[in-house]
């Protein structure tokens, strides 16, 4: 059966409109994916409208084949200009800019492009072989279980910060906060709205990740650069050299793979965290972990491998469960629901062809992407030499534009321009901009989780503290005190040596 | 007198001169008088749009109202006269909101119309005290979808109960579940133990999820026992997932014909009840908006929604229609209203959460 | 320029400080389960401004030894900023974006973009070809935008918008 309807699916990719569907697809994929803030989610947004009355498998082949790209193409954007191109490319940043600020942009694209291409794919692959396991998996995680990833995330987050500790901390409560303003997910009152409807739906992802990464960047470049590479350096670096770091690293992509999938598979965390915290634990298993963060080519390999790894994982809880594990999965969701499929736990039984037809194009999507980033990444590179003053119209008045489309809400820019003067702000106090923004992502499902929890427990306790719960917490306290204990052995070594 | 032959010229031209000039101004006058805007006497009995329709819906594309304005739509662009395209605009934010206000606040010209959910925009009217529109003031063109309430259990928690009077005797004990805090699932069980009298719905144990895949899963994992539920939305789950024991209808639904109705069973205020809970979606204009300009509409509108080939789209993409034109439409929005703007507890405990 | 930045710090948790005190404020109106996380994490974060506050103004070790707490130094370079950056500077660029905001709002992408583009190149380049460029790229851009995308593109509040 399965294999009947993946090569349906075949069939279907191989005719001259779904080629071009294919392509097309890719290539908004990858351009969406570039442009700051314009990731999956306000991509098939925005399409999903004109897809209406389509053959769903051809609908599902074109948002599949975005899906794919854009994650690539937004590491194109946190490499060259230290901005990410979807919220999935915010680790990107931390050691693909520094090296294309080396001259080796053409080099961190590839090793980046690679990740993602095999990452993807092998991730691809268990998925197909666990299409079986789906439920029973997706069914193992409950509010208490969410609530507990959830606040790992957050932990995790805070002991990846550099700069200043208390300023970090600050920062995370206060973006927290932010996270809290709007129509209660619990109890449906608003809370913090101070009267005005607009406020009903709280501070918006993407004006809020434009804002943070695109203006304050924009506004920094407007500051203090003629252009965004220090200097004209020639750009260097090569594709070679690019697939070998992924493959040198070849424990540390298998590890980053597992997290990624993982992550993504667990409903409700947003899948963005993955790239996070496959950059914290690159970090933190490194003999050597002073070199992240100056361009080291693992601190690309981790974050994207995750990346790909985790867009399909979260297909585990959307499809089986129809519950979303991120905010492109809920729009995933309401495509399914406009071209007539039932999402749900019954999913896989009633619609295996479109299930199917998504895992095929994925395939092409991720290679064709990669590829086409791979080799087109020398040429990309060249916009780090491009002036200032070129760059910050056009991206302020893009990212402008894009949040404007997203809900036809003109309030929206204001959003965006508070959190680029935030985000600016935190850039010259020293604290990381990453903290205003993924608490506003984690916050709202925290909180959900633990009410829903609170409610079905009745208050019986002990319902926080499942097999699941326990070892998810055991890991966390594990990774927290982990650094602790190395440095302790270490100096043990030390005076031991002596 | 005779009159030389110029000056019988010169007076011919003065006074063709002069009557061409009253002529000028009293043709002015008249087409004055043409220009000026119909008494109501002469209103024309239909409306012939000449620019492109507005259709506001205020919740996101893809969604279940979405879908209803995108089958719906283009059999309306058949059946209004002229020639012009209805065009569908997703305004999403806080909860309908922002897009019923929009609609509200239009101009009542018939170039923006709206599709909004009466029954959740009457709650947020009642009880939010920032809301800026007033739903009775819209005029209703029609309905194209009903949604009844049914009370499902879970066959996983308690197989045992297998009508209303098993849960009338344990439903303290159980865990009911909702769609979310303030959403129809939620508001049911409520008005049902108000105006019904047989429990206290005070007493009553809630678990808000997030949107009905969330209560499908928590079916699954057995942590919820009631949910009250849609018949239209979950005749596809029943039997696996949702036993069906009580419709809220005056008479058996097509669709689960062996499930008796709240005034079968015998509870008390039945009809008011059913009335209150229909979850209809509705065809609005903004307020003050032309009757001759409504009329095209809703007559235009209910064409369309009876249209075979609409009903047969719609069946086909699991969205039946369930048509209701607009003075039906008007008369089931009013008596909601009144409904539930006496409810005072339940309006006190949506404020407050 | 650490005045710069020691000032900008102490703005920032201030305005902080007062808009926590204006959200406690709000926190009775609500029920306990909306109001029970909010709060914790209001509590929270006024500790952790008051102790940075102190860190400021009294440069205790312990609390410095504190602020440089990491697990993992991680030295990130590129967000590192420049120290020449003048107050004055810093408010023009703010007052450029703030403009196009603004602008967008009241008259609409296309005239607030165009005007911002010919004024913002002109201040950097001082180049009237390169101005001439910018803004027709800059139009190019939206108006294509405004083909690819659903629906009209906000036209400004003063032209008929929303």
């Amino acid at each position: 059966m399965l294999f009947e309807v993946i090569s349906i699916a075949f069939s279907q990719i191989f005719t001259s409109l779904g080629m071009a569907l294919l392509l097309f697809g890719i290539v908004i994929g990858l351009t969406m994916g570039i442009i700051p803030g314009l990731g999956a989610m306000a991509t098939i947004a925005l399409i999903l409208p004109f897809t209406y009355g389509w053959e769903k498998l051809d609908a599902f082949l074109l948002f599949s084949a975005i899906f794919g790209s854009t994650t690539v193409g937004g590491s194109v954007t946190a490499i060259l200009l230290n901005t990410p191109g979807t919220p999935e490319n915010i680790a990107t940043t931390l050691d693909g800019y520094p090296m294309a600020r080396k001259g080796k942009a053409a080099e961190a694209i590839a090793t980046a492009a690679f990740s993602s291409m095999c990452g993807g794919l092998i991730s691809l692959a268990v998925f197909i072989a666990t299409i079986p396991l789906l439920r029973s998996i997706s069914l193992m995680f409950g509010p208490p279980e969410i609530f507990w990833l959830g606040f790992f995330a957050l932990v995790i987050i805070s002991a990846v910060t550099k700069g200043s500790f208390l300023g970090s901390l600050i920062i995370g409560c206060f973006a927290l906060i932010l996270s809290f303003h709007g129509l209660n997910p619990i109890t449906g009152t608003p809370r913090f709205v101070h009267g005005f409807i607009y406020l009903y739906d709280g501070f918006q992802l993407i004006p809020v990740l434009l804002g943070t990464f695109a203006v304050s960047e924009m506004i920094k470049l407007s500051l203090e650069r003629e252009s965004i590479a220090y200097e004209v350096v020639k750009v260097e670096g090569s594709i070679k050299k690019g697939i070998k770091n992924v493959l040198k690293n070849r424990y540390l992509f298998l590890r980053s793979l597992v997290i990624g999938y993982i992550i993504g598979a667990i409903p409700g965390i947003g899948g963005t965290v993955a790239n996070y915290l496959a950059y914290a634990q690159a970090v933190q298993t490194s003999k050597n972990p002073e070199t992240f963060g100056k361009g080291d080519p693992r601190g690309i390999v981790a974050p994207e491998t995750a990346n790909n790894a985790k867009d399909v994982g979260q297909l585990v809880p959307t499809l089986s469960l129809g519950i979303p594990g991120s905010g492109t999965m809920a729009v995933l969701l309401g495509a399914f629901i406009l071209h007539g499929i039932q999402p749900g736990p019954f999913i896989i039984r009633d619609n295996l062809d479109v299930v199917a037809m998504i895992a095929v194009t994925l395939v092409f999507a991720f290679s064709l992407s990669c590829l086409f980033v791979m080799f087109l990444g020398q040429y990309l590179a060249r916009l780090t030499t491009i002036d200032v003053y070129r760059i910050v119209p056009i991206v302020l008045v893009i990212c402008f534009i894009a949040v404007y489309y997203i809900r036809y809400e003109i309030l929206d820019i204001f959003v965006t321009l508070l959190f680029g003067m935030i985000g600016y702000i935190l850039v010259r106090i020293n604290v990381s901009r990453i903290l205003l923004v993924l608490p506003i992502i984690i916050g709202p499902i925290i909180e959900r989780n633990f009410i829903l929890s609170l409610s079905i427990c009745r208050g019986d306790y002990t319902y926080f503290f499942g097999p699941i719960s326990i070892f998810l917490i055991l890991i966390m306290v594990a990774t927290i005190i982990y650094p602790f204990i190395k440095r302790k052995y270490k100096l043990k070594k030390m005076s031991w040596g002596d | 007198m005779s009159i030389t032959r110029r000056e019988f010229i010169k007076y011919s031209i003065i006074t063709s001169a002069a009557l061409f000039g009253l002529g000028c101004i009293g043709g002015s006058e008249k087409e004055k008088k043409e220009n000026i805007t119909p008494t109501p006497t002469e209103t024309p009995s239909e409306w012939i749009p000449e620019k492109e329709i507005q259709l506001i819906i205020p919740y996101k594309a893809g969604g279940g109202t979405d879908i209803y304005a995108r089958i719906v739509a283009p059999y309306w662009e058949k059946y209004l006269p002229g020639d012009q395209p209805i065009v569908i605009i997703n305004k999403l934010g806080g909860g309908g909101v922002v897009g019923t206000t929009a609609i509200y606040q239009a101009k009542p010209d018939g170039y923006t119309i709206g599709l909004i959910i009466p029954l959740a925009m009457i709650i947020n009217q009642l009880t939010k005290p920032e809301v800026q529109y007033d739903v009775l003031k819209m005029p209703v063109l029609g309905s194209p979808s009903a949604y009844t309430r049914v009370v499902c259990t879970n066959p996983k928690t308690v197989p045992d109960i297998e009508n209303w009077d098993d849960l009338l005797e344990r439903i303290y004990d159980l865990t009911f579940a909702t769609y979310g805090f303030g959403g129809t699932a939620h508001l049911a069980p409520l008005l049902t133990g108000y105006e019904s009298g047989l429990y206290d719905p005070r007493k009553l144990h809630f678990v808000h999820y997030s949107g009905t895949s969330g209560v499908i899963a928590a079916f699954e994992r057995k942590e919820a026992d009631v949910y009250f539920g849609a018949v239209e939305a979950h005749t596809a789950y029943r039997n696996e997932v949702f036993n069906f024991i009580l419709v809220f209808k005056n008479e058996r639904h097509e669709m689960c014909p062996d499930v008796p109705t709240t005034v079968e069973v015998g509870i008390p205020n039945a009809e008011k009840i059913n009335n209150a809970l229909t979850d209809i979606k509705a065809f609005v204009a903004p307020p003050e908006t032309p009757a001759f300009i409504t009329n095209t509409l809703a007559s235009s509108l209910n064409k369309a929604m009876n249209d075979p080939l609409c009903i047969k789209e719609a069946k086909e993409k699991k969205r039946p229609i369930t048509p209701r034109n607009a003075k039906e439409s008007v008369k089931l929005v009013n008596e909601m209203f009144k409904t539930w703007s006496k409810q005072d507890e339940i309006i006190e405990l949506l404020k407050t959460g | 320029m650490v005045e710069f930045k020691g000032t900008l710090e102490v703005l920032l948790y201030l305005s902080i400080v007062i808009y926590l005190l204006i959200l406690i404020t709000e926190l009775p109106k609500y029920s306990w389960n909306a109001a029970i996380f909010p709060l914790l994490v209001i509590i929270l974060s006024l500790i952790l401004i008051f102790l940075k506050f102190l860190q400021i103004l009294t440069k205790m070790k312990w609390l410095d030894k504190v602020d440089k707490l990491t697990y993992v130094n991680i030295n990130i370079q590129n967000e590192h900023a420049k120290e020449e950056v003048t107050t004055r500077h810093a408010v023009i660029t703010f007052l450029f974006t703030l403009s196009l905001a603004v602008g967008v709002y009241l008259v609409g992408f296309f005239i607030a973009g165009g005007l911002f583009a010919t004024l913002y190149v002109y201040y950097y380049s001082r180049n009237i070809k390169n101005v001439a460029f910018m803004t027709i790229l800059v139009l190019t851009l939206t108006y294509l935008l405004s083909r690819v995308f659903y629906g009209e593109i906000w036209k400004g509040i003063l032209f008929g918008g929303g």
